[in-house]
């Protein structure tokens, strides 16, 4: 009983010439495509394609906790629930949750938490869906890139986006970005999470041999990588909006004074704010937002001409 | 962004039957409209058979895996096809994490009930060796957005991911009394198309594939799958509204009609792959 | 500017470094300072304000603010007040108090005091809509609204649309220049609330078109010539529609 067909292992993972399976050299990434905004209802979304990994990502929040008692009066919480669909492996996974899925889902929390600005949404909770539906190695990674792009698109206020590669040693080679074959016969797989333009590390797993200082040539690699997909999720965030830009401001069109054009006596313009408001927190290493980020405009528009019945 | 709230405004009720009283639907629709579908199909390179498709702005991603294993004992020489719904919460903040509630069950057995008895699957071309060995076919449907009818959106996810599906063909060998690839690969063997078209009450009026406000605010639902034949193969009525053996009499041969004209222009074979 | 890496409105995402002269520039909203650079948190357009830089984020949920008009929806009804759904993670309260519903008031002429009293809790029900104000906020506390006030309360008629609260600004107008062009133009009633909800009344087909119409604006939020543009829209989709 069982599978008709075993699932395809690859032993000799890179040739003579120093070509890999899929044709890549040891410190090329895979194809990787990315897109937000992809789903109606949520707050934020995104779809990341990185070599066989189809991954969407969704936001929710900041919103209500459920349930009441995990709510922090201090600040808000992170929750991310990681899962994989039954069709998204080689043999079909059970849809129960996995310790695994539990695992990785923690795992994607510590990494993205450094990013937000938790303690401007006491008693609120920012609730990231990830569903994996094809799996092809790297899939933490990938679900990295994945929620930072969502939680991006939702309009919540981060620090920096989180990019995820992973990074390993086959046939005793350093390779960039493994693949399902590698990841299951090479000899170590580093997935990391990278704030790239800190050049610091989010998300750290390790499994498998190496000398520290092959670890450390191995994260050259891997901030390689990930500087490449870095790029990419920045245009992506970028296209939704630049994309009708392009079409109705052609560059070289002549527009009105943009000042004429402005919505509303300018929202953000000015310093200080007014009592109020609460103040934003204050002195922590690396700076707090100013004033509250997302803060629409509180001065009334004049004059919409109520109707009430 | 989502226009979804915790409930239901009484003036979107009221302006919604307001303008059904006018023969007239929220998005312009007319009473037996559908809203655009589109489909994908083959899309998941690990699933025997896969599609994402889209009614409106549902969504429902559904992909089938197969096993090997011993049938049923009441049916030694067919094969068995499991259906699952998961409500994924990223669909809709009116869905929550956890495990399947009533809803994603009802809407599993439902679109399950209409393949079962629609005449879809040849279960006997599933079995490989009478009372021993048969295929078993997982197809699981995975909804990822919310926005009204998701029972006929799944209901077309879960058949064209069975007419994708292509399976390493099978035989039995005697000595190792198991079965065994035959070195070839088949299309999953299905025969019929079986679809379900879901109408809801507002009121007096009656009207197909609601969008999410119309669906909330219905007293009541009923689903009908129809085969190609011509056949009612499956129903179930929905919330806690009634009604008319008329209404009922009309459903169900609007169902025919609009399911032949959804074969019609879908044209759902196309989802086959080539081998 | 030469000092600056972005312009103005450009588009930028978090993590950005708008600029590392932080002698000549002050982080404004949707900006942080980051020991010698200000960086932008929001993916949104850079606003240039004199010497302070701000992003304006495209996306987001509505935070109260004292002062903003919001449209609500009961959701729940206690004995002592409301809770109501102002799209937000924080949720409105109504005491009766703040609450004056002007048919209430109309009918309770020639009651005593107990009397109008005792059913003030009627006045709003599980699902009614309001136009409401924020008296009181902070974000440990949810946000207080009242109905009391001009052009606040029930609405009996219409219907709802939201798009993401940042981009309200831009269906109001300079000094409300676009909503009084939309409500011309497309011949409906319309409230516009700080917390991403709209309004709207009208004939059927003209509440499309309105809901049509701001929909585009929700699109093109972030460009430039929109004014104009919507007025174009506006002739074109009368046009298709035969309006």
């Amino acid at each position: 009983m069982g599978l008709l067909i075993p699932e395809k292992k690859i032993e000799q993972l890179i040739d003579e010439n120093g070509i890999r399976t899929d044709g890549r050299k040891v410190d090329e990434i895979r194809n990787f495509k990315c897109a937000v905004g992809v789903l109606e209802n949520a707050e934020g979304s995104a779809y990341v394609e990185h070599g066989g990994n189809k991954i969407y990502a969704a936001v929710y929040g900041p919103r209500e906790v459920h349930p009441r008692h995990m709510a922090r009066s201090d600040r808000g919480i992170l929750k991310i629930y990681y899962r994989m669909s039954t069709f998204s492996v080689f043999e079909r996974k059970s849809p129960a949750p996995n310790r695994r899925e539990q695992e990785i889902s923690m795992v994607l929390r510590t990494a993205l938490e450094p990013m937000l600005f938790l303690e401007i949404y006491p008693n609120s909770a920012i609730e990231v869906f990830v569903e994996v539906v094809a799996a092809d190695g790297g899939t933490r990674c990938a679900s990295a890139t994945a929620v930072a792009l969502a939680l991006a698109d939702a309009g919540i206020p981060m620090r920096d986006l989180v990019t995820g590669v992973a990074v390993g040693l086959c046939n005793e080679q350093i390779c960039l970005d493994l693949n399902d074959f590698e990841d299951k016969a090479g000899d170590a797989d580093i997935p990391c999470g990278w704030v790239v333009q800190q050049k610091k590390i989010a998300l750290l797993q390790f499994d498998g041999k190496m000398t520290p200082d092959q670890i450390m040539q191995a994260f050259e690699y891997s901030l390689k990588g990930a500087t490449e997909i870095y790029a990419a999720q920045q245009v992506a965030l970028r296209e939704k909006y630049e994309a009708i830009r392009d079409i109705v401001n052609p560059p070289g069109s002549v527009q009105r004074d943009d000042d004429e054009d402005e919505g509303g006596d300018q929202p953000y313009s000015q310093q200080p704010r007014d009592e109020q408001r609460t103040p934003a927190p204050e002195g922590q290493e690396g700076g707090q937002p100013e004033d509250q980020p997302g803060e629409p405009d509180g001065s009334q528009p004049d004059d919409q001409g109520g109707d009430l019945e | 962004m989502s226009e979804v709230e915790k409930v239901v405004s009484s003036i979107e009720k009221k302006y919604i039957n307001e303008l059904l009283k006018d023969g007239k639907r929220l998005d312009g629709r007319g009473p037996w409209e559908y809203r655009p579908i589109s489909i994908e199909a083959g899309l998941i390179p690990k699933a025997e058979g896969s599609c994402d498709v889209r009614l409106g702005k549902s969504r429902v991603i559904a992909g089938v895996k197969y096993d090997v294993g011993s049938p049923f004992g009441d049916t030694p020489d067919e094969g068995v096809c499991t259906l699952m719904a998961e409500f994924v919460p990223m669909a809709s903040p009116l869905f929550e994490s956890g495990p399947p509630d009533e809803s994603a069950i009802e809407l599993a057995r439902v679109v399950d009930r209409g393949i079962r008895h629609g005449d879809c699957i040849n279960y006997e071309k599933l079995c490989i060796k009478q009372g021993k060995s048969v295929y078993i076919l997982f197809d699981d449907l995975y909804i990822i957005d919310y926005t009204g009818n998701l029972i006929d959106c799944a209901s077309i996810a879960a058949l064209v991911a069975l007419i994708n599906t292509k399976l390493p063909g099978a035989q039995w060998n005697d000595e190792k009394g198991d079965a065994e690839w035959n070195g070839e690969y088949w299309v999953a063997p299905i025969e019929e198309l079986p679809l379900t078209n879901t109408f809801v009450k507002i009121g007096d009026t009656i009207c197909v594939d609601p969008s999410l406000e119309e669906e909330l605010i219905a007293d009541c639902r009923l689903s009908v799958c129809t085969n190609s034949a011509g056949l009612v193969c499956s129903m179930q009525k929905g919330g806690s509204g009634l009604f008319s053996l008329d209404e009922v009499y009309m459903c169900m041969n609007k169902a025919i009609e609009i399911g032949n004209e959804l074969r019609e222009q879908l044209n759902l074979w196309q989802y086959r792959k080539e081998i | 500017m030469e000092n600056l890496l972005v312009h103005d409105k450009q588009i930028v995402t978090p993590g950005t470094i708008l600029t590392t002269d932080v002698a000549s520039f002050r982080p404004g909203r949707g900006t942080i300072r980051e020991q010698d650079a200000i960086i932008s948190v929001f993916v949104g357009l850079v606003q240039i304000r004199s010497r302070f830089i701000n992003v304006v984020p495209l996306n987001g949920v509505y935070l109260p603010t004292v002062g903003d008009k919001v449209i609500g929806i009961v959701y729940e009804k206690t004995p002592i007040k409301w809770l109501v759904d102002i799209s937000s993670n924080y949720v409105g309260v109504l005491r009766p108090q703040n609450a004056m519903d002007r048919e209430f008031k109309r009918q309770g002429r020639g009651r005593s005091q107990e009397e109008q009293e005792a059913d003030e809790m009627d006045q709003f029900q599980v699902g009614d809509v309001l136009i409401a104000k924020v008296i009181s906020f902070s974000r440990t506390t949810d946000p207080q609204i009242t109905t009391l006030g001009k052009d606040l309360g029930k609405v009996n008629n219409g219907t709802l649309m939201s798009i993401p609260a940042p981009k309200i600004p831009r269906v109001i107008g300079r000094k409300g220049s676009m909503i009084r062009t939309l409500m011309d133009d497309t011949r409906c009633r319309i409230v516009v609330a700080q917390n991403g909800r709209i309004w709207l009344n009208g004939a059927p087909e003209n509440v499309a078109l309105a809901k049509f119409i701001i929909e585009k604006i929700h699109e093109e939020a972030h460009t430039s010539g929109l004014t104009d543009r919507i007025k174009e829209y506006i002739v074109e989709e009368k046009s298709k529609r035969g309006l």
